[in-house]
């Protein structure tokens, strides 16, 4: 048997367990059993999770002894239990999207596409993780971070982080329109992957901003996310908006060093306002991708600055049409944040939504030609502003005393990467004075996530700060 | 691409503009969803900079349709 504490079987990497299962070591049953247990002792303090499936995960996983026993190879995720975000149908479970006015939403009918994917794959559903009311902020109340249960987990997959930095599961569907994997990765310090827009099936996902959303991994390492995006990428036919791209490994350049690769920094917009201990973490961890062979090369991208503007502009007018009739028909359902919100954006002009759309079109161009000009693989830049905000004063502060909620905050250096569709990797790169995770983003050519997650996992394996965990967890 | 000083929203026209849409915003919530509109307005102005003259936005369309049986 192996050697590993049963409780502690949920802590193991995808490939880890994959491993001890084929030798017979561990079950499938004890892994999930070690995430149901998990989820039980941390719940009063995290609240990450809307509905737990337990029987349901059981069945499943004696299901998936069985197959083993007899075998079978059901595919590359069989037996790990992965979370799955409140606004992705999961079959006979209501998608309640974190709203009152979806409390008694029918049952899913079917699974969303990446559920059938990840189902396919052997994956099993431990339940719905938390996420802001329709995807909609970043604050993803009332769950916690597990590296301080007095803070915000970031959103809107926020459950999803949550449970991931918890070692509850090393994997989970998240959502990002703009910057909702990546954001709550940073926070809870794991690996959040938004893949290029179009690459991953949105079918049975509720929409924020049809031509913002893009679905991913959130994973306690990048290979995790890596594995995770190799079983739920594909062209769609039945989703207008997937791209129809042949099938990419996004696993065949992990292990590699960094030789070769250029990498550029941009720091003009990107470190313009952020907290002290962001901006030295970044300049302290940059040398850790020279050391591993890649060239860095100082580049600017001055029209960035613009983009969160573009982003949002699109994101609020879009979510007024997704949301228009539900919300005419149940107004009380909705928050009164979000109900204003959308009664305000009402009000906007088509043309602005357009010119929006245009500049759109124009700084894709300007990104396009940053990286065919410098011959780069990748930019990297910090994920966000700050670190997790208090649940109770969600603004990041910085350190001339200045401050700014969450919402502008967060997505200021992360909207830019939905707007120009490219895909964006944040992992782990330290921590604050107070222990609290901060993210670095490696944005890379479109299509080409397999770079930025053996530029993002060579770093990660480098760079030895890393290896702690939240308190919460004990040693 | 500057355009010239937007006179600033105020909830009267606000609610006017809602009503003559046919969405009506409560007294009580008019001075807020015009704080909203108005960030949004002036978020907006940060693209005034770029000349997008000749950029089309992209939109995927397929006229086709499925024939009957």
């Amino acid at each position: 048997m192996s050697p590993i504490a049963s409780s502690d079987l949920c802590e193991l990497s995808v490939g880890e367990a994959h491993r001890l299962m084929r030798l017979g070591e561990i079950s499938p049953v004890d892994l999930v059993t070690s995430s149901l247990e998990r989820i039980e002792a941390l719940e009063p303090s995290l609240h990450a999770w809307v509905e737990v499936l337990g029987d349901q995960a059981i069945d499943a996983a004696r299901a998936a002894e069985s197959a083993l026993l007899r075998g079978d190879d059901l595919g590359p995720l069989h037996g790990i239990p992965v979370a799955v975000k409140d606004i992705v149908d999961v079959t006979g479970v209501p998608t309640r999207c974190g709203s009152k006015s979806r409390e008694h939403a029918a049952p899913a009918a079917e699974d969303a596409a990446v559920v059938t994917a990840l189902r396919s794959a052997g994956a099993i559903v431990l339940g719905k993780t938390v996420t802001q009311e329709f995807a909609a902020g970043v604050i993803s109340p009332p769950a916690r971070n597990p590296w301080d249960p007095t803070r915000i987990p970031g959103g809107s997959s926020g459950g999803s982080a949550s449970a991931v930095a918890a070692k509850v599961c090393p994997i989970a569907v998240g959502t990002d329109t703009g910057g909702s994997i990546r954001i709550p990765a940073s926070v809870c310090g794991v690996a959040g992957l938004k893949p290029t827009y179009g690459r991953v099936s949105k079918r049975g996902i509720y929409p924020l901003a049809w031509s913002l959303d893009t679905a991913g991994p959130i994973a306690d390492t990048v290979e995790d996310a890596a594995l995770m995006l190799n079983v739920i990428q594909g062209f769609d036919p039945l989703d207008p908006l997937s791209t129809n791209e042949p099938w990419h490994d996004v696993t065949e350049e992990l292990g590699r060093d960094l030789k070769g690769l250029r990498i550029g920094v941009v720091r003009d917009h990107f470190l313009q306002r952020v907290q002290g201990d962001v901006a030295s973490t970044f300049e302290l961890i940059l040398p850790t991708f020279a050391e591993l062979g890649a060239e860095l090369i100082d580049v600017n991208w001055p029209e960035a600055a613009s983009a969160r503007a573009a982003g949002l502009i699109i994101n609020r007018i879009e979510a007024v049409a997704v949301h228009d009739d539900a919300m005419a028909a149940n107004p009380v359902g909705y928050a009164r944040e979000l109900r204003l919100r959308n009664q305000a954006n009402r009000l906007y002009p088509a043309s602005g939504y357009l010119r929006a759309q245009q500049a759109r079109v124009y700084i894709r161009e300007t990104v396009a030609r940053l990286f065919n000009d410098h011959r780069l693989d990748a930019i990297v830049v910090p994920t966000l502003p700050g670190t997790a905000a208090p649940a109770d004063d969600t603004f990041v502060t910085y350190d001339d005393g200045s401050r700014e909620s969450v919402g502008f905050a967060y997505t200021r250096l992360c909207t830019v990467f939905n707007l120009t569709g490219q895909p964006a990797l944040s992992v782990n790169a330290g921590f604050d004075r107070n222990g609290l995770p901060i993210g670095i983003t490696i944005a890379g050519r479109p299509f080409q996530e397999a770079r930025i997650c053996r530029i993002g996992q060579a770093f990660e394996q480098s760079v030895k700060q890393l290896e702690r965990r939240p308190a919460l967890l004990g040693d | 691409m500057t355009k010239p000083n937007r006179p600033p929203l105020t909830p009267e026209l606000v609610g006017a503009m809602a009503a003559a849409g046919g969405n009506p915003i409560a007294p009580e919530d008019l001075s807020e969803v015009t704080g909203l509109i108005d960030a949004l307005f002036e978020m907006a102005t940060e693209l005034d900079h770029f000349d997008l003259t000749g950029y089309e936005p992209e939109f995927t369309w397929d006229a086709r349709w499925e024939e009957a049986e």
